[in-house]
Formats: structure tokens, C-alpha cells, sequence
């Protein structure tokens, strides 16, 4: 047995497929390649908290010791 | 360009061969980047051959220095992702820059790199935009100088044990002071991944960028004990992955993303749109830990 919904269905389908060209899987809308870029060329240093950085670090310019890891410092170009 | 009779392959895009590669384009803005401009870059590397061949990744262009890369050996059928830290460098331009770069991937089948067996090549944009121009609208500014986290959220996506120690405005590492964005948390078990996002909505303009200044680091212990690696960084929105940077998650003792250290991270747009955008990283757990992310100066840049 044919139902009419059957029938509906498969109208609306060939017409899409008379009207529309068939493409290949839709490209994800991404055009970024994966990179980074390097913020540490110099450093814009300004005393800040008393201190500057923990002492090992890229970048990092060492002054005095600081009391704990939450020595601070700027990183600037 | 590529050649198809070639059997190996070197992607930036996620998607796999055969379907072919879509353009792509390292995008980056030249606001307040050192000089030289140094880019780090990750590719997907594939192995069609009938036996496992160790891969050499390098580049050229007239403006740039490129440094290369041994891969290492990748299987017969496999394919891997490969970081390459400060690949190449620039003068930095005093204007908006496109240009193409060619990169290559050979491939030898000895582990001294000295026979040869395949040769593959290709091009990528790299679009270097100066967002103080005059052309771009600065849609968004977070700089976190008011002493809130200004609409960004936190989520600790998996592992064990995983706690917040803060997430506030902070002092301790910023670009524009007082204050940038910081996370501390803390986990125990292996692998842990974590998260910074805020809902977007991009103006109506066809071009629209995301500029992430971000900074990653995981604890050491007072001896310098390292305690745990950086394997992945992703740039999501929503569940898409714009970009992905570092390695698949393992074990061994080496961090694929840059720790303790500034980076810039560049990301097209889709045009009046809401999402939700992510940065995601993905880590190796040693030891109990804890985990840091800052993010400071982050834009959403615009023009027609």
C-alpha cells in the first residue's frame, strides 16, 4: 500500500533534485590554519608588586627572589 | 600544491584525504608583536606508503626564515599532528601583509634522514593584519583592568580531582596592567582538560576576527619538578574546532604547547553569529598539580 504522504514525499524530492546541483559534503566553515605567534620578543619590564618574576621563565627577568610563585612581572614588546 | 601520485600528505586543514584540502590561512595582527615576528605552526602528516617512513617538515618563502623539523617515524597508514615551535620568522611588516608560503614534508626511509623517498609541498596563506589601521572596528575589548573576568567563564571538561584554587582578574602575569584573567585549579588525575570561554555574538561585517592573547602553565614543585605537560590547545566555537595546536594526548614527558609564555592566536569568524568561544587544553598529569591559564588584551576585530 502507497500512502499519500508517500507520494507528497517523493514529488517534493525530484523536484528538488530537478532544480538543485548536487554537491559534495559541506566544508566546514573554518578558513584558520593552526599556528601561533610569539609575544615574548622583549620585555617591557615595570616593577609591579615589589618584584618581578620567579626566576627561571622565559622571558623572565630576574631581580631578587621572591617570596612564592606570585612574583610578578610584564610581558611586552 | 600537491601531487595525488605522492603517498604522503601534509594538511593544516582537519580534514582527512581524499576529500581535498580547503584553503587555509594563518591569520595573526601585528599589534604590539615583538620584531621579528616568530610563528609557530601545526600540521597533520600522513603516511600512505606500504612501510613507515620518518618525515622532515620545513618551508620557504623570500620574506621568511623557516628552521626544519625531523618528524620522526610515522607508521605505514598512520597519520599524526606536529607542532613546530617558532618555525619560522619575519621582519615584522609596517602594514597589512599576505602572502604564500610553500611548506614541505619528505620523507626517507632511514632514521639519519639521508635517503630520500618522497617529496610533498603545500601552500598556505599567512595574512598578517594591523587592527589599529583605521579599517577595523574593535568591537570587543577584554583587558580585565576593571578587576572582573568582564563575561568569561571556566569548565574543567575531564579528569579526576580537578578543583578551582581562583578564576579572577590577577596581577601576577599581564600584558596591559593591573590586571589580566587568571585560572588556578588543580587536578589528580591523568589526563585533565580544562577550559576559558565566553558567548560572542560577531557584528554583521564580513570579516570578523578573534585575537587571543593567552598565556599556559602547569605547577612545578620548588626543586623544579615538572608535574605535568601541555599536549593540546583548541580554539573551539561551540563544538567546532577552529584551531589546534600541539599533539594528540600521551604520556611522554614533553609539552606540545608552549608553557609559561605569551602567545598570540588568530581566528576567523563567522559574521553575525552567537557561539560560544573556547580555548581548551588537553594535559599530561604527573603528579598532583595545579594548571594555569591568563588571558589578557583579547579583541573581536571587524570590517566590511
Amino acid at each position: 500500500m502507497i500512502y499519500l504522504s508517500q507520494l507528497n514525499y517523493h514529488v517534493i524530492r525530484t523536484k528538488h533534485l530537478d532544480l538543485h546541483e548536487i554537491h559534495e559534503p559541506p566544508i566546514p566553515m573554518n578558513p584558520s590554519a593552526s599556528s601561533y605567534f610569539d609575544l615574548v620578543g622583549a620585555i617591557w619590564s615595570q616593577m609591579y608588586g615589589g618584584y618581578f618574576d620567579r626566576k627561571t621563565g622565559e622571558g623572565a627577568l630576574f631581580v631578587e627572589a621572591p617570596p612564592s610563585n606570585q612574583g610578578a612581572y610584564f610581558d611586552r614588546v | 600544491m600537491s601531487d595525488m601520485s605522492v603517498p604522503i600528505d601534509l594538511r593544516f586543514s582537519l580534514i582527512d584525504p581524499p576529500t581535498p584540502e580547503p584553503p587555509r590561512t594563518i591569520y595573526d595582527d601585528l599589534v604590539n608583536m615583538p620584531d621579528p615576528i616568530k610563528m609557530s605552526l601545526t600540521v597533520r602528516i600522513f603516511n600512505y606508503d606500504d612501510v613507515g617512513l620518518y618525515m622532515r617538515v620545513d618551508a620557504y618563502n623570500s620574506a621568511w626564515t623557516f628552521n626544519s623539523y625531523n618528524a620522526g617515524l610515522l607508521g605505514s597508514g598512520l597519520n599524526m599532528y606536529y607542532s613546530m615551535d617558532r618555525m619560522g620568522q619575519r621582519a615584522k611588516p609596517p602594514s597589512e601583509t599576505t602572502e604564500v608560503i610553500t611548506v614541505r614534508l619528505r620523507a626517507y626511509t632511514d632514521a639519519g634522514y639521508t635517503i630520500l623517498k618522497w617529496t610533498f609541498t603545500r601552500s598556505v596563506t599567512i595574512t598578517l593584519i594591523k587592527s589599529d589601521d583605521g579599517s577595523w572596528t574593535q568591537d570587543m575589548l577584554n583587558d580585565f583592568d576593571d578587576g572582573t573576568t568582564q563575561g568569561w567563564s571556566y569548565t574543567f571538561e575531564y579528569g579526576s580531582g580537578m578543583g578551582t584554587g581562583w578564576f579572577k582578574a590577577y596581577t601576577d602575569y599581564v600584558l596591559s596592567p593591573p590586571y589580566s584573567l587568571n585560572l588556578k585549579g588543580y587536578g589528580s588525575g591523568d589526563p585533565c582538560g580544562w577550559s576559558i570561554w565566553k558567548s560572542i555574538t560577531t557584528p554583521n561585517r564580513e570579516n570578523v576576527f578573534a585575537i587571543f592573547d593567552i598565556r599556559w602553565a602547569r605547577s612545578t614543585v620548588a626543586g623544579g619538578e615538572l608535574m605535568g605537560y601541555l599536549k593540546r590547545m583548541e580554539i573551539r566555537k561551540d563544538s567546532d574546532v577552529l584551531l589546534y595546536v600541539g599533539r594528540a594526548h600521551d604520556d611522554v614527558a614533553v609539552d606540545y604547547v608552549p608553557n609559561h609564555r605569551w602567545i598570540r592566536v588568530v581566528v576567523k569568524l563567522p559574521k553575525n553569529s552567537t557561539f560560544t568561544l573556547k580555548a581548551f587544553m588537553d594535559a599530561h598529569r604527573i603528579a598532583g598539580w595545579f594548571l594555569y591559564t591568563w588571558l589578557d588584551d583579547f579583541k573581536i576585530i571587524s570590517r566590511a
